[in-house]
């Protein structure tokens, strides 16, 4: 038996619908950036301001990652048909899709949620401590969040035609 | 395809016992314009038994096809229910059809749907992932259905790269290794040479793999619908 049958779904599907190294990485640079600007702004709003600035990074990522998303599967409409024929569901793909390019986005976020914590602090903005520690993690899980929330969106959307 | 329709020549009026039957169709109806133009079928109504070999001939454009898709349960029938194995796929919601496909339906397209990205052991077990088959057994099968179609030294080989026949043979072996009891298969020995159909004709003839299986072919090729316990034909209307 080959050895490449131990490959997972999520692979799979991430290379049947030609998800790139460069649509990862697109999707990286959207959370880093947001994450960055959040991380600083974060350190000169209080705790409501904290709470609007984390929705904000959803929604915009959200919006983001959904037009990734729509691309995708746009591009890839008549794989995703193959691949329903063959007893694929909406989930199973979208979370493959989300597997396969979350994990860039929140490692985009984390970067630019620490440049943007660092560079906040060199402002003058607040000490680097435990605050701002949960403030970063805050900023990345809301990325995650809206990053997912916007694949399955976009997902959605492509898979109602 | 608009102002097609057809009529179904053979009918089974026998006793009606649900459990015998594979597919069931109840007064179906498919058209596709949004105001029952381009009606494709007007009323379908009929029985498949389970594990009887059906093939179903017409010309291009009769809406083969179309049965075999909505079999499947990628379209819907504009009216009317087909029930498979007892239940009514019309009723169905994405998620059940998925699960549907899945586990009930192999499916041998006219058009190659396997992905040339993958290769033809990752496109055999595609299927297996979807429905969430353990990974040893999903080795074991992979295996077992490759060594059946005579692909397993091609394991290793992207898709784009193979012949068409090999593409065919890669999509039998995709449509059998979920074991499913109902096989569609969509003009299964069109684009093959010779030695290929032979191969597909031998699948049909009852090896163990397809043994027990409810067969619905749609086909031109006289070879298949010899092996064929009967044969459907529709036509297409006039207009």
């Amino acid at each position: 038996m080959s050895r490449e049958a131990t490959v997972t779904a999520t692979q799979m599907v991430a290379r049947s619908l030609k998800i790139s190294t460069s649509t990862r990485l697109v999707v990286a640079s959207m959370a880093a950036g947001v994450a960055l600007n959040a991380a600083v702004a974060m350190q000169y709003v209080g705790l409501g301001g904290e709470f609007v600035l984390l929705a904000v990074v959803i929604a915009s990522l959200a919006a983001a990652s959904s037009a990734v998303s729509l691309d995708v599967f746009s591009r890839s409409s008549q794989v995703v048909a193959n691949l329903r024929s063959i007893g694929a569901s909406r989930g199973s793909v979208s979370s493959a899709v989300v597997v396969s390019m979350v994990g860039y986005g929140a490692g985009g976020a984390a970067l630019g949620g620490v440049i943007g914590a660092m560079l906040g602090a060199a402002l003058g903005g607040g000490a680097l401590g435990g605050t701002m520690l949960v403030q970063l993690a805050a900023v990345i899980a809301a990325a995650a969040a809206g990053m997912s929330a916007g694949i399955f969106l976009g997902a959605r959307a492509v898979w109602r035609r | 395809m608009a102002q097609i329709g057809v009529r179904v020549l053979q009918r089974q009026t026998q006793q009606v016992n649900h459990d015998r039957f594979a597919i069931e169709l109840d007064h179906v109806r498919k058209s596709y314009g949004p105001d029952g133009t381009g009606e494709i079928y007007a009323d379908l109504h009929f029985q498949l038994l389970r594990g009887t070999f059906v093939a179903l001939e017409g010309p291009i454009g009769s809406g083969k096809t179309t049965m075999l898709n909505m079999f499947a349960g990628l379209e819907r029938p504009s009216a009317g229910t087909i029930t498979v194995y007892g239940q009514d796929i019309t009723k169905m919601d994405e998620d059940s059809l998925a699960v549907y496909r899945a586990k009930m339906i192999g499916l041998v397209p006219q058009v190659q749907t396997l992905i040339p990205e993958l290769t033809v052991c990752q496109n055999v077990e595609l299927p297996l992932l979807f429905a969430r088959v353990q990974r040893d057994d999903r080795r074991r099968r992979v295996d077992e259905v490759m060594a059946r179609v005579g692909i397993r030294g091609e394991a290793e080989r992207v898709v784009g790269t193979l012949s068409v026949g090999e593409r065919q043979m890669v999509s039998f072996a995709r449509a059998l290794v979920n074991d499913p009891p109902i096989l569609l298969l969509d003009e299964p020995t069109e684009a093959l040479d010779p030695l290929m159909s032979e191969v597909v004709l031998g699948l049909l003839r009852g090896d163990n793999m397809t043994a027990g299986k409810t067969i619905f072919v749609t086909t031109h090729d006289r070879r298949v619908t010899e092996l064929a316990r009967r044969t459907l034909r529709v036509r297409k209307k006039i207009p």
